[in-house]
């Protein structure tokens, strides 16, 4: 029941916000096309990554929609393909950051009694993520990957070291700002156990701001992987497994941008659509996981009579709806 | 018999937070500061019946009732709770104590976590409580399970050396009570919710679906679940309009003489102390100034700074209109204080003698069971409060 | 008799959140006449606050809009005025004081720079290099008022005429200049040591102290209107009592009207000539504070001043208010207080009762007399 409740919210805000609304049918739309290409590549791609269509640089038409390039290869089929890695590496990357970064976070965050083990583990946790912060993490994320050798998995791997730092400094942050709330303190009055708060009562204030900047961030992966795909250090193009960046990167340097346009056109569009498409669903989550703007968007909607106290909780407060006015006296602690 | 023992009882509780310093003034070897939040607080509160607990900003009265309910360690003095010392309780033992001492904290928003619904914080105490008990079950099995097992392989031994003493006895057995299930959890949250006037169907609300008032009723029936015997209310009712205090105020008084809880009311409004309370305690920059029964206190205040403080609060009594407030100053800071009675700098019947030592406490003659910390209590006791005010013609306007 | 500086004729706002609507203020009329203190009192959300912020046109739009009335302020009405012009009235016009000093201070500023931005921009519009609200068809007259002490800065530019001519001497201010005029202010606040005070940032100062800057900042505009928001609501009960005293002794200096909005019955009572009780939107009774709060004819001012606590536990439970405060996008019908009104008759149900004199007979004094929006007004005396 409150399942189905919480389902229908979900759809009744979507459906308030339009942008957000377009940005998660094309979060979806873009996943299945994913999941597709995978399972039965096919249906969606006419041409293998490196067949021979015989067509050299033609331009775009029904039949090569986004044209073909100098070895004959169908641009709308590489990039097609290049589809589920690069999604792939969007979300393992930013997952990888936000649990381990996550993890780390809430640690430095939450235990900080000065003389425990907790505390001493938080300033350790914080300096090793100075250390990384301080490193332009494009340059960190290049260098690595020379060590470790061209290709996808030491690429990953190097962005994935230079990423959760982020992570840490944000759910570090959140947490700073929930765990002196009266709440946490009211919780512990009532003699809950300190990871039981921390589970119940910081973890889940924290969600919203961290699922809305983890759906951004993917994007964000996205655009530096193709970035060190275009220096040329991820993959090769062309090759067995398409990459955008790599694409972008070859056709760029085949100097063939102004007599071929179209051949950089379908790999930036990829790109530009994939990460718009998740900044818009990260701004509609936003919405959808506070119970508080939830309520002014299905407001009206809902038709069940209020109890009379909460008569006047949205319209009562005075000059701004929807923020409670604070209490009057600030109290003595410091 | 000896006199019976107080629910609780301070005896010269302090609090200091210390501040960090300057890189400067480590270096220099400059003394760490602190700022005295209480300095020396001792007072009961009886079974089942009010303290009111009056102060400004800065004089920590919420201090006072985060170290009573052990949010905050006191760092001296003692804290006793029927006779037990509780001052350093911690882990499992202050947890276990907590069902006895609950807190409602002034901030009415932020005191809920908004994330939750009603039946998820109301029943949030008796879950935790359930969890600890739950707990304790299993480690008293542990203890007994292997106590029997020593007993079994001592036994035999022992029967054979000295037959005569008596094996210890081994307690019974106990079962580890039923995991709390979501739904006795909404059953025990749908009792609670009449005995502060919310309707019983507003289970799966969120908290910012009520009005202020509706809040602070959540969360007084969060402290009541577990049947605590004293209750904390910080500024229960500074937040509300006039009408829903007057409403919350009479519901605290009813559930006081439904179910005999005690409560420590700490508040800045003299209006719902006198109404509320049985005893007051007037705090003044971490101090108790004066200390006695509400009527008489508040009808014959001593104290100069008690007598400020009645004369400061506006009436709706529009023929005191003409009046002007005579005390200046602002409330001194609570960093490294100055030896000598707090009020002294904008005392008006300050004399050298006040900013020597700290005024003592001591049993007032002229009125019953009264203690004030005055060394001119004697002198000033008849002064009204009414002659903090002067008419406005006779105000000059301070120039400079 | 002299035209009232500020005229409120059925003024109603509205505000659009989500879905939803709901009318904050419904058919307020009000008149401030010059020196005067008006007060406004009422619960949370009886509109009292939107009413404070809509005079100057403060109030964020949308979702807030003024639905229907007139806000004649010396002669203009500002629902007419565009939004853009309105900073030249609220400056020279209509001062604001809020309840939140920390919040309405920039806490990037010492003292000093924000009170001389207040200057400055006064300075600038005397001088002409800034254009100034002149008001309009009335032309408000100062010079009635003698200005006492507070010294040839206030003066000055409050006589108009005299005022360009003196300013454009002293075109060029130093920052000296500008310094000892903003000592002036701190002084005319009460603020002892202001030497030292005017270098000192907000969080370095008290509540209390905060709050004198806030009045400071006000006055030194000039303003023949402050509007005064729950000025003293976050302050402690003894820094209150010498804020109020402050506000007082300045309504006699600086001869602005106020008008003065509260939830505390006690400070408006101590502060105000003239009183509107508001309720769920509405004033629903109005007079001179003396008559409306030893005789209330409003069964709702009656109750809420029995509603504050003044007796002891022992003397039996407070007389509360049953029910809540309407939820106003959906409000009751007629008088919006007749679902919680001891002496609700079928006729309250219908039209609004009008705030109509209590007592048609009785003399009309110069600043109006006792009104009601009570059918029953005559019966409230005899209520318990």
């Amino acid at each position: 029941m409150a399942i189905r409740s919480s389902l229908g919210t979900f759809w009744r805000v979507l459906r308030a916000n339009p942008l957000s609304f377009f940005g998660f049918l094309l979060v979806a739309f873009i996943c299945l096309v994913a999941v597709v290409i995978v399972v039965a590549p096919h249906l969606l791609v006419p041409y293998g990554p490196q067949q021979e269509t015989g067509a050299f640089s033609q331009s775009p038409s029904w039949k090569h929609p986004f044209g073909t390039d100098a070895n004959s290869f169908d641009i709308y089929s590489n990039t097609m393909l290049a589809l589920p890695l690069d999604l792939g590496i969007g979300v393992v990357i930013a997952g990888a950051a936000l649990l381990a970064g996550g993890a780390l976070g809430l640690i430095a965050g939450f235990y900080d009694r000065p003389g425990t083990v907790g505390a001493a583990a938080s300033v350790s946790i914080m300096r090793i993520t100075d250390i990384f912060l301080s490193f332009p993490s494009l340059i960190l994320a290049l260098a690595i990957t020379r060590a470790l050798g061209v290709g996808v998995l030491p690429t990953v791997f190097a962005i994935g070291l230079t990423w959760w730092p982020f992570y840490v400094r944000l759910v570090r942050g959140e947490v700073l700002a929930v765990k002196h709330l009266p709440y946490v303190t009211a919780a512990r009055a009532a003699g809950v156990r300190e990871g039981r708060i921390l589970l119940r009562h910081v973890v889940r204030n924290l969600l919203e701001p961290i699922i809305v900047y983890f759906t951004l961030d993917i994007g964000t992966v996205l655009v530096t992987y193709s970035t060190i795909g275009f220096i040329g250090v991820a993959s090769k193009y062309p090759g067995p497994q398409p990459e955008w960046g790599a694409m972008l990167a070859f056709y760029q340097s085949s100097g063939s941008i102004n007599a071929y346009p179209w051949e950089v056109l379908a790999p930036g569009l990829a790109i530009f659509v994939t990460v718009l498409a998740f900044s818009l669903l990260g701004d509609g989550l936003r919405d959808i996981l506070d119970p508080r703007t939830r309520r002014a968007f299905v407001r009206g909607t809902v038709s069940h009579d209020p109890p009379p106290e909460r008569a006047g909780a949205a319209p009562g407060s005075e000059s701004v709806p929807l923020t409670a006015s604070g209490a009057v006296d600030a109290g003595a602690v410091p | 018999m000896t006199a019976p023992i107080p629910l609780l009882e301070l005896i010269a509780v302090q609090k200091q937070f210390p501040l960090t310093r300057a890189l400067g003034d480590v270096v220099r070897g400059v003394r760490r500061r602190a700022v005295h939040a209480v300095d020396g607080v001792s007072i009961t509160v009886g079974d089942g019946e009010t303290l009111g607990l009056i102060g400004e900003s800065g004089s920590g009265k919420t201090t006072l009732g985060w170290l009573v309910s052990r949010i905050h360690e006191p760092t001296g003095g003692r804290v006793r709770f029927e006779g037990k010392d509780i001052t350093h309780l911690a882990g499992e033992e202050l947890r276990a104590w907590r069902r006895h001492v609950q807190v409602v904290f002034q901030d009415p928003v932020g005191s809920l976590d908004p994330r939750l619904r009603v039946w998820q914080i109301v029943g949030e105490p008796i879950r935790a409580q359930d969890q600890m008990d739950r707990r304790n079950a299993r480690r008293d099995r542990r203890k007994i399970r292997s106590a029997r097992r020593k007993a079994k392989r001592e036994n035999p031994k022992r029967a054979r050396a000295k037959p005569a003493l008596p094996p210890l006895p081994i307690p019974a057995f106990p079962s580890i009570p039923p995991r709390l299930t979501a739904q006795r959890v909404r059953e025990r949250v749908r009792a609670i919710l009449p005995t502060v006037e919310l309707p019983p169907d507003c289970l799966d609300q969120y908290p910012h679906e009520f009005s202020g008032g509706g809040r602070q009723r959540l969360s007084l029936a969060r402290a009541l679940i577990v049947n605590p015997r004293l209750i904390v209310l910080d500024e229960p009712t500074s937040a509300l309009d006039v009408a829903v205090q007057a409403q919350i105020l009479n519901r605290l008084i009813e559930l006081q003489r439904a179910r005999g809880v005690a409560f420590l009311l700490i508040t800045h409004n003299v209006a719902a102390v006198r109404f509320a309370a049985d005893r007051v305690a007037v705090m003044y920059l971490g101090q108790v100034v004066e200390y006695g029964e509400v009527r008489e206190l508040l009808e014959h205040p001593v104290h100069p700074y008690t007598k400020a403080l009645l004369a400061a609060v506006p009436q709706p009594d529009p023929g005191r209109r003409k009046k002007r407030y005579r005390i200046e100053g602002d409330i001194p800071s609570l960093i490294d204080p100055k030896p000598g009675c707090r009020f002294a700098p904008r005392c008006p019947f300050v004399i050298d003698a006040c900013r020597e030592k700290d005024p003592p406490l001591v049993v007032h003659p002229k009125a019953r069971g009264r203690v004030v910390a005055c060394i001119r209590a004697e002198e000033v006791a008849d002064v009204p409060p009414e002659s903090f005010l002067v008419a406005a013609d006779a105000a000059k306007p301070p120039t400079s | 008799m002299t035209e009232p500086i500020l005229r409120v004729e059925n003024l109603s706002i509205t505000y659009t959140v989500g879905a939803g609507e709901f009318q904050a203020v419904s058919d307020v009329s009000l008149e401030i006449y010059p020196g005067r203190v008006i007060g406004i009192v009422g619960e949370t959300g009886c509109g009292k606050s939107t009413l404070a912020q809509a005079i100057p046109r403060l109030m964020p739009e949308p979702p807030a809009s003024i639905g229907s009335g007139r806000i004649i302020f010396r002669g203009t009405d500002l629902v007419k005025v565009p939004k853009r012009k309105m900073p030249m009235v609220r400056g020279t016009g209509i001062g604001m004081i809020f309840q939140e000093p920390l919040n309405s201070l920039n806490p990037a500023y010492r003292v000093f720079d924000q009170i001389v931005e207040a200057i400055q921009i006064r300075h600038y519009r005397e001088i002409g290099v800034v254009k100034s609200f002149q008001g309009g068809d009335v032309p408000f007259d100062y010079s009635k008022r003698p200005t006492t002490t507070v010294g040839s800065a206030l003066t000055r530019s409050i006589v108009p005429g005299g005022a360009a001519e003196e300013a454009v001497k002293d075109r060029i201010r130093t920052r000296s200049d500008y310094r000892k005029e903003v000592l002036e202010y701190l002084r005319l606040v009460r603020i002892n040591d202001p030497e030292t005070i005017i270098d000192l940032y907000p969080h370095e100062l008290s509540g209390g102290m905060r709050q004198r800057i806030m009045i400071a900042m006000a006055l030194s505009e000039k303003p023949s209107l402050l509007i005064a928001d729950e000025p003293t609501s976050a302050l402690d009960v003894t820094i209150q009592a010498q804020v109020l005293t402050l506000m007082k002794d300045l309504i006699d200096e600086v001869h602005a009207s106020i008008l003065f909005i509260s939830h505390d019955l006690g400070v408006i009572a101590e502060t105000a000539d003239e009183v509107g009780v508001m309720y769920a939107g509405r004033i629903i009774e109005y007079g001179p504070v003396d008559e409306v709060f030893r005789s209330p004819r409003h069964p709702y001012t009656k109750m809420l001043l029995a509603a504050a606590p003044r007796t002891y536990k022992s003397d039996g439970p407070l007389r509360s208010i049953p029910g809540n405060v309407p939820n106003l996008s959906r409000p009751p019908s007629g008088c919006r207080f007749h679902p919680r009104c001891p002496i609700a008759r079928p006729i309250c149900k219908g039209d609004a009762p009008p705030l109509a004199p209590v007592d048609p007979q009785g003399p009309d004094l110069t600043i109006g007399p006792h009104r009601s929006a009570c059918y029953f007004a005559e019966e409230v005396p005899g209520l318990p």
